[in-house]
């Protein structure tokens, strides 16, 4: 458009003030943007551009340094104005009161634009009352070409009484166009010329009561000025002498009475004074105008500040008498009823508008209300959407700006003024504190009000200790007011050059330790960020925790900004699993609270209830926790000692932060327990021999003598134990340990006979007068080699070599032995010899022993040799030559030779199953493998003798197996002997090797279990990283000279640490009530223990099951829309529209792609477009 | 020349510049004109709603019943205005405009009556599905009231609004504007009104 001087432009009125004050030549201008008043600067700006003027123009942070800024500007002589709304002169306010003292010299206009009606505001307050109590003229335009008239008057009784004056459009008048005849510059430029005058500038309290009285004289003057003001003028209807109502007006209330009173007949009966002048009021003029008029009615937005200064003694009507509403912007409707009224109450006949008959009906159509929304696309919807969603009790305070918006999500619960967002967190944090409670508190402010006022809170907040989550969510720009740029982006109002201002910088600056960035658009990633702050805003040596997150004004940059990828979307429709239209979703397709299995649980051969072990060892309840273990087994102190711990490998943390320390944990709640489970059942009086005092056999003895029966055991050894005992070293399990956990025997009646081998000291006829026979005697024929010189006298068994040591009978090995073998054996042979002073070297093919013992072992100076293996031993001086080859090497050749004193061989026993010779006719057979067949239940073919452990063709060579084993063999003679059959199915814990005795007797917890949760499943964002703990060891270079324990365990409080806050409960509710904060609709309640779901509230949206922490909410997702309306409700794009039917789809003609919805569909029915081109 | 129109949408669906064009026609043709605008916290997706006062008037918004011109780009919306149109009075009467989708019904039946009792002529395209379709979303305004001007009841004659709308558009933009008037032009229908 071309735009010269000396056309006609539609301009808004705000254009038009511009217009005015580059034609008044304006030099200086400031500004702080707020609607309705943000237009003016840009315009000034353009107009300069247009008109190649010297004009300065800034955005300044906040409006008090903006009407600083420009005041020293009129102290130098030039013309200024600043401008802001109306809330903005309350910032200002302190330079505003001392101005009216001080006075200019160059005139200043202080633009100040009220709201009347909230159209996007916090309060009606009329600028024109500041004016009165400030003692600043106030002038009062009433369309777009009186403000831009007003200008030039302005400047001109600015610099006449060198007094800033305010110039106080409303909305209407701001926003409204018009046709403006656009002028030259009138004025000359004029340079700065500081005169320098302390006792004015600078005045003291004494200096100031001396401007006080001249600023009253100015007053005065003005007055007296205002009477003849342009703006003022009274008319009267021609031929009409007195009235009976008069009218004064001002602002746009005047232009409404134009139109309104032709059409309402009192064109020729009321006169109308118009006053552009509110303060100081010309009296004379009203006095004139009210000395013909038997009564006075003040139509004034936004308040009554000319009506307040009226001192008349004829009725002045107004909003003091309640002609008028106190409330509310004076459209043209409300002034037509109040005057209709006025009229009435003053003997004339006003013609009303007939009422229209569409309005009741309009009101009766109850269409929604279209409540202001963030962008299609504001990744910054999708942070509070975070926000609510994660911590539905938080509280938040809010700020002004876009982020008033989070309204909408749930997610702001205060607005009160720039940057209280800050400051009413601390006082928030302060006030609970005091009570000893901490709630969650997030605050949320936009980058540019941070910069208006936020940092003021921050250091405020930093000072005084405060403690909650700042969220400063930085869209690169000043959203809301139309795009003005931030000190941030280092962009000028008028393009001078300008700092850039660092956000973080400014952050720090404020004190803040805590400083993080987070994307809203990855909502798990975003949904960590938040939990991380809010830990360190609760950590003891934490404090404030400011999250930057940075989300370009995707209606500033037009779409989704650089960096950022389109995903296309699409809403699946399709059959709803409805019993009818409109009808509730089916039953089976609503939540359900369904424990599944943890996955530790699945993986444990013993069975533990591992999950359960965890929630007692968070609580510090030991006994409780032993008491769970020992329901499955005697040996929770030895598990937790010796076990390879295949949970802890199951376990879902372990790919997060490190698996949880479970089998520590088993260990300390074994020690801490006492081992005294009571007999479970009355005597039954059947008898059942264990062959076999291992871990099976002693297991097995274990639950039958809780089941009742009688149980006498028979050990070859001369102490029970097994491998436990003559096997596995002291330095791992202590006698001592075991010595306890053998205690139990004692107390449960079993009979334990040692030194009694079957077949030898022990005939098969002595076991006849038992019911049932359970064989678990364990491998313990030394394997052979076949190698040349296996039968040297330095070639040892390994495992002979451990029992002999264990019983105090240990052979020298001299000080340089070889170990042959990569198992839990061979480690505990070397570690042996290493504490008999020799130097160790492990031969192995393929390493099977625990990995923390291997890791132990090297540290004790073991040195393992991977893919090594014998070929032959011979003679050499005084020891053996060990020959040796690479594993893939012919087996004949040799690659390496070692000359060692003795050689332990450690390749594993075979089962010696000679007894079986003398037994009865129908006994088990042996089967070709060398080891009792059994089948799952350790039934052999014999239907009185049962076999387990490492004899039989089921033996795994470990101590969790071998207890597997006695507890499954212990069941079968049970069952055998009269009691419960086996029920496979509720034993099972899902695909798992275990059985759980306790769930099948004690709860119907494993029928309920499903299939263990998956890692993918548990919702990490609820769970903070935290260090595995890790058990204190003895130190190698003390451990290698003695048989001490080395493995110190972990003490109470660190195992109560670990269980507390780091297991997951994987698929088991916890009662954590996230469920209940989470539902949108409230329709989750705890009642008793547990959660009652209200099928006329729960829409189905499925948000509870996706939210579960733990997945122990059971509900499929449908992949298709429900019409639950969560996501228009919570997420509210507007690009997600709702049909008739509830149905959503996406709105194509606002959706920018940005993808986010696919998060919030807890069924599933947003998907990526399958195909659609994504484009950067 | 004398005009009281509405216009009345959604935020971010062009409202202002809709009426940006009716002030300018009126500028061009060298008649007083008012216009009241929305900016701030509405635009924001919130309901946006303009008026624009061609002729001898003062105030800048129009009173209820007195309208002669409503033009809704969104039905929500348009439903919402209704009530600023005025009576025929003998005379001829207002003229609604709408962009309204195919399928969905505009007015509402219980409104029906009254808008035909008032001598309302309502005229429906779904100017949507044409923007859509030119693959400009933006555009809907242009088109809505290129098929108003295809009426002979509206305010506004086609050339007026294609000559406002290129003196206020972009470079970049005019071609696209002028498409989207002359698309609008080219849906004309029989002006439906109420009453038959």
């Amino acid at each position: 458009m071309d735009m010269k001087a000396g056309d006609h432009r539609i301009l808004l009125g705000n254009e038009a003030i511009s217009r005015g004050l580059v034609e008044a030549g304006c030099q200086f201008m400031t500004a702080y943007p707020g609607t309705p008043s943000s237009e003016i600067l840009p315009a000034v700006v353009e107009f300069r551009k247009e008109l190649g003027l010297s004009l300065y123009a800034e955005w300044s942070t906040n409006e008090k340094v903006a009407l600083e800024t420009a005041l020293a500007a009129a102290y130098s002589g030039k013309r200024a104005a600043v401008a802001m709304k109306q809330v903005g002169l309350n910032v200002a306010a302190d330079p505003a009161l001392s101005s009216a003292y001080i006075g200019v010299v160059g005139g200043l206009i202080l633009i100040v634009a009220d709201d009347p009606g909230l159209h996007s505001s916090q309060t009606e307050q009329d600028s024109r009352l500041f004016s009165l109590f400030s003692k600043i003229p106030a002038l009062d335009p009433s369309s777009p070409q009186e403000a831009r008239d007003m200008v030039a008057l302005a400047f001109e009784l600015s610099e006449r009484h060198q007094i800033p004056v305010l110039l106080r459009p409303t909305v209407r008048v701001c926003h409204s166009e018009q046709a403006i005849e656009c002028k030259p510059v009138a004025a000359p430029y004029s340079c700065a010329d500081f005169e320098k005058n302390p006792r004015r500038w600078a005045a003291g309290p004494r200096a100031r009561m001396q401007l006080h009285a001249q600023l009253n004289q100015k007053l005065s003057a003005i007055a007296a000025e205002f009477e003849t003001f342009p703006g003022n003028r009274a008319h009267f209807p021609a031929g009409l002498e007195r009235a009976q109502l008069g009218i004064v007006a001002a602002g746009v209330c005047y232009a409404y009475l134009n139109d309104l009173l032709p059409t309402m007949g009192l064109a020729d009966l009321c006169p109308v004074l118009k006053i552009a002048t509110a303060f100081p009021l010309p009296q004379q003029l009203v006095a004139d105008f009210a000395g013909r008029c038997d009564t006075l009615i003040v139509l004034e937005e936004t308040d009554a500040a000319i009506e307040l200064q009226i001192r008349l003694a004829i009725p002045v009507w107004g909003r003091l008498t309640n002609h008028v509403p106190s409330h509310g912007e004076l459209t043209p409707g409300v002034i037509e009823n109040i005057l209709v009224a006025a009229a009435h109450q003053s003997g004339l006949q006003a013609t009303a508008r007939a009422p229209s008959t569409l309005a009741a009906l309009v009101t009766g159509l109850e269409l929604p209300i279209r409540r202001p929304t963030f962008c299609p696309g504001c990744g910054h919807r999708a942070a509070f959407y975070s926000l609510k969603r994660n911590f539905p009790d938080a509280i938040f305070p809010g700020d002004i700006g876009c982020y008033t918006l989070g309204i909408n999500q749930g997610a702001v619960d205060t607005v009160h003024d720039m940057g209280a967002s800050v400051t009413m967190a601390a006082g928030f944090y302060h006030a609970y504190a005091q009570d000893g409670k901490s709630p969650p508190i997030f605050a949320t402010i936009g980058d540019g009000t941070f910069f208006h006022s936020g940092a003021a809170g921050l250091e405020n907040a930093v000072y005084n200790g405060a403690r909650f989550v700042l969220l400063v969510l930085d869209n690169g720009t000043t959203g809301m007011t139309g795009m003005q740029p931030t000190p941030e982006c280092g962009l000028t109002a008028d393009g001078h050059p300008g700092g850039r201002i660092d956000l973080e910088g400014l952050i720090k600056g404020c004190g803040v330790t805590y400083l993080a960035h987070a994307d809203p658009h990855e909502q798990g990633a975003f949904q960590r960020a938040l939990l991380d702050a809010l830990e360190h805003s609760r950590a003891a040596d934490g404090g404030i925790a400011v999250i930057v997150a940075r989300y370009a004004c995707v209606t500033q940059v037009k779409g989704l900004g650089p960096g950022r990828t389109a995903m296309p979307v699409e809403v699946k429709h399709g059959p709803v699993p409805r019993a009818a239209a409109g009808a509730a979703l089916q039953a089976d397709w609503l939540p359900r609270h369904q424990d599944r299995l943890s996955p530790c649980a699945e993986a444990c051969p013993a069975g533990n209830d591992i999950e359960r072990l965890m929630s007692l060892a968070a609580e510090d309840r030991w006994e409780e926790a032993a008491a769970t273990l020992y329901a499955e087994h005697p040996f929770p102190s030895t598990l937790g000692r010796v076990c390879p711990h295949p949970c802890e490998s199951a376990c879902n943390r372990s790919g997060y932060d490190g698996a949880l320390s479970i089998n520590a944990i088993e260990r300390l709640a074994g020690d801490r327990g006492r081992a005294a489970p009571a007999a479970a059942a009355p005597a039954t009086g059947k008898r059942v021999a264990i062959v076999g005092g291992g871990p099976s056999g002693l297991t097995c003895a274990y639950q039958l003598a809780r089941l009742g029966h009688a149980v006498e055991v028979f050990e070859a050894l001369p102490e029970v134990g097994g491998m436990l005992r003559w096997a596995i070293t002291e330095y791992r399990l202590p006698v001592a340990v075991l010595a306890r956990e053998l205690e139990v025997f004692a107390a449960l009646g079993v009979t334990l006979h040692t030194g009694v081998r079957l077949g030898e000291n022990l005939a098969w006829s002595a076991l006849e007068r038992f019911d049932a026979v359970y064989l678990a005697t364990g491998a313990w024929k030394q394997r052979r080699l076949a190698l040349p010189g296996e039968d040297n006298p330095g070639v040892l068994s390994g495992l002979d070599y451990l029992a002999r040591l264990r019983a105090g009978q240990a052979p020298e090995l001299g000080s340089r032995v070889a170990v042959i073998g990569g198992g839990n054996t061979a480690v505990d042979a070397a570690r042996s010899a290493r504490r008999r002073g020799a130097a160790v070297d492990v031969y192995y093919d393929f390493l099977l022993a625990i990995a923390e013992e291997v890791e132990v072992a090297r540290e004790e100076g073991i040195v393992f040799h991977q893919q090594l293996v014998p070929v032959a031993f011979e003679p050499a001086a005084g020891g053996l030559l060990l020959k040796l080859r690479e594993l893939a090497a012919p087996l004949t050749s040799v690659t390496r030779t070692s000359e060692v004193d003795s050689v332990l061989v450690c390749i594993g026993g075979d089962a010696e199953l000679a007894y079986l010779e003398g037994q009865q006719p129908g006994g088990p057979n042996l089967g070709d493998q060398g080891r009792l067949p059994i089948d799952a239940w350790g039934r052999t073919s014999s239907a009185r003798i049962f076999a387990g452990g490492d004899a039989s063709s089921r033996g795994s060579g470990t101590v969790v197996g071998a207890v597997n084993a006695g507890k499954r063999a212990a069941l079968a003679i049970a069952e055998r002997l009269g009691g419960a059959a086996i029920d496979a199915e509720a034993l099972a814990l899902a695909r798992g090797p275990g059985i759980a005795l306790a769930a099948a007797g004690e709860s119907a917890r494993a029928r309920q279990a499903g299939p263990a949760a998956l890692a993918s499943e548990i919702k990490l964002n609820f769970f903070r990283k935290v260090a595995r703990a890790q058990a204190r060891h003895r130190a190698p270079a003390d451990s290698i000279w003695n048989f001490e324990e080395v493995n110190f365990g972990l003490g109470s409080a660190a195992a109560a640490r670990e269980a507390r806050e780091r297991c997951f409960h994987c698929g088991v509710c916890t009662h954590c009530d996230i469920c209940v904060d989470v539902c949108p609709t409230g329709a989750i309640t705890a009642v008793d223990g547990a959660y009652r779901i209200d099928p006329a509230k729960c829409t189905a949206c499925r948000v509870c099951a996706e939210q579960c922490p733990r997945s122990a909410i059971a509900m499929p997702a449908t992949g298709v829309c429900i019409g639950c309306g969560y996501c228009t409700t919570w997420f509210e794009c507007p690009s997600l529209t709702a049909g008739p039917d509830g149905l959503v789809d996406i709105d194509r003609r606002t959706c920018i792609d940005c993808g986010m919805c696919v998060q919030v569909c807890a069924q599933g029915a947003i998907q990526p477009l399958p195909g659609a081109e994504v484009r950067a | 020349m004398r005009c009281q129109a509405i216009v009345a949408g959604v935020g971010g669906q062009g409202v202002l510049f809709a009426a940006k064009v009716l002030t300018e026609v009126a500028r061009r043709n060298q008649v007083a004109v008012l216009g009241s605008q929305t900016f701030g916290m509405a635009q924001r997706g919130g309901s946006v709603m303009t008026h624009v006062k061609i002729g001898d008037f003062s105030g800048p918004l129009v009173c209820e019943g007195d309208a002669d011109l409503l033009l809704g780009l969104d039905c929500m919306e348009a439903h919402r205005n209704l009530t600023y149109l005025r009576r025929a009075n003998g005379g001829a009467g207002a003229v609604c405009v709408v962009n309204v989708a195919a399928a969905t019904a505009f007015p509402d039946q219980r409104l029906a009556g009254p808008l035909a009792e008032m001598g309302v002529s309502i005229h429906r395209c779904d100017a949507d599905a044409v923007a859509l379709a030119m693959g400009n979303p933006l555009v809907a305004n242009l088109v809505l009231m290129g098929f108003g001007a295809s009426h002979d009841d509206f305010p506004f004659t086609y050339d007026e609004l294609c000559a406002a709308t290129a003196a206020l558009s972009g470079e970049r933009q005019r071609q696209a504007n002028l498409e989207a008037l002359a698309r609008g032009w080219a849906l004309r229908l029989p002006a439906t009104s109420v009453c038959s």
